[in-house]
C-alpha cells in the first residue's frame, strides 16, 4: 500500500529539471512519453504536471510532423 | 522583428556539395529578406519515422534568426516550389535559442556528463525486457525490508531505492 501511494506521487520530470521549453527534436526524450503505438501518455500515468503536459502535447505533434516520431507504430498499422 | 525557427528535411539522395547549396539557398533567402541568422545547425542525415515521398531517410538542417513575418511566407512559398525540400516546420522561437539547440544535442547523441536523471533512465529505454527481469526480484525484497520499518540512516540506500523505482515505473508504462 505504501508503495501504491509513493507511486502515485510521482513528480514532473520537466519541473524536476527545470525545462520550459520541450525540444521537440529530442526524440529519445519524447518517446518516453508516447507508448509503442505512439500515443501521447496520459499525465496521470507519466505524472507530468499540467503546464508541462500541454507544452509535451504541442513538441510531440511537432515531432511527428518532422517525422521524428511515428503517428502510429509500424507494428500496427 | 521576431525570432522564428525552422527545421526543413531534404531528400537523402545527393552529395554534400548538393546539401550545402540547398542549405545555403535558404539562408540567402532569410538575409535577403532583412533576416538576421544566429544559428545553423546541421543535424544531418537521420531517419525519418515515416516514408515521406517515399523517402526513409532525410537531411534535417535548422536555422534560428530574427526576421519579418514577410520572410516566413517567402519561405513557405519556396519550399512548396522547390522539390529536394520535402519538410518545414516554422515556428516562434521560445526561450533562449542557444538552451534549446542544447538540450537537443544533450539527448540525441549518447548523454556524456550530464543531469543523473538521463543516465538513470536510459537502461530502461533501450532495453526492456533486461530491466524488467532485473528489477522486479530486487524491487520486492526492498519494499518489504522497508514495511519492517528498517530505519534508513545512509543515503546511499535512499537513492538506490528511487533509482530502481523509476525504471520500474519506465517499464510500467512502455506496457500500456
Amino acid at each position: 500500500m505504501a508503495e501504491f501511494d509513493r507511486r502515485r506521487k510521482r513528480v514532473c520530470r520537466f519541473c524536476e529539471d527545470k525545462i520550459d521549453t520541450i525540444p521537440y527534436l529530442n526524440d529519445r526524450l519524447l518517446r518516453r512519453f508516447t507508448n509503442e503505438r505512439g500515443k501521447i501518455v496520459p499525465r496521470r500515468i507519466s505524472g507530468t504536471c499540467a503546464f508541462h503536459q500541454r507544452r509535451l502535447t504541442n513538441a510531440i505533434k511537432r515531432a511527428r510532423h518532422l517525422a521524428i516520431l511515428p503517428f502510429a507504430s509500424e507494428v500496427y498499422r | 522583428m521576431r525570432t522564428y525557427e525552422t527545421t526543413f528535411i531534404l531528400g537523402p539522395q545527393a552529395d554534400e556539395a548538393t546539401f550545402d547549396r540547398q542549405v545555403k539557398a535558404v539562408s540567402d533567402l532569410i538575409s535577403n529578406h532583412r533576416g538576421i541568422i544566429h544559428k545553423e545547425e546541421r543535424i544531418g542525415i537521420r531517419r525519418l519515422a515515416y516514408p515521406i515521398k517515399k523517402y526513409t531517410q532525410g537531411y534535417y538542417t535548422r536555422f534560428i534568426y530574427d526576421a519579418d513575418n514577410s520572410v516566413l511566407t517567402e519561405l513557405e512559398r519556396f519550399f512548396k516550389l522547390e522539390e529536394p525540400y520535402i519538410r518545414y516546420l516554422t515556428v516562434v522561437c521560445e526561450g533562449n535559442p542557444d538552451g534549446m539547440a542544447e538540450d537537443f544535442h544533450r539527448s540525441s547523441r549518447r548523454p556524456q556528463a550530464v543531469p543523473n536523471r538521463e543516465v538513470k533512465e536510459k537502461p530502461a529505454v533501450e532495453e526492456t525486457p533486461a530491466v524488467e527481469e532485473q528489477s522486479r526480484p530486487t524491487e520486492s525484497p526492498e519494499v518489504n525490508a522497508e514495511s519492517v520499518t528498517e530505519p534508513r540512516s545512509d543515503p546511499e540506500e535512499a537513492t538506490e531505492e528511487k533509482q530502481t523505482e523509476s525504471e520500474a515505473d519506465s517499464t510500467e508504462t512502455k506496457e500500456l
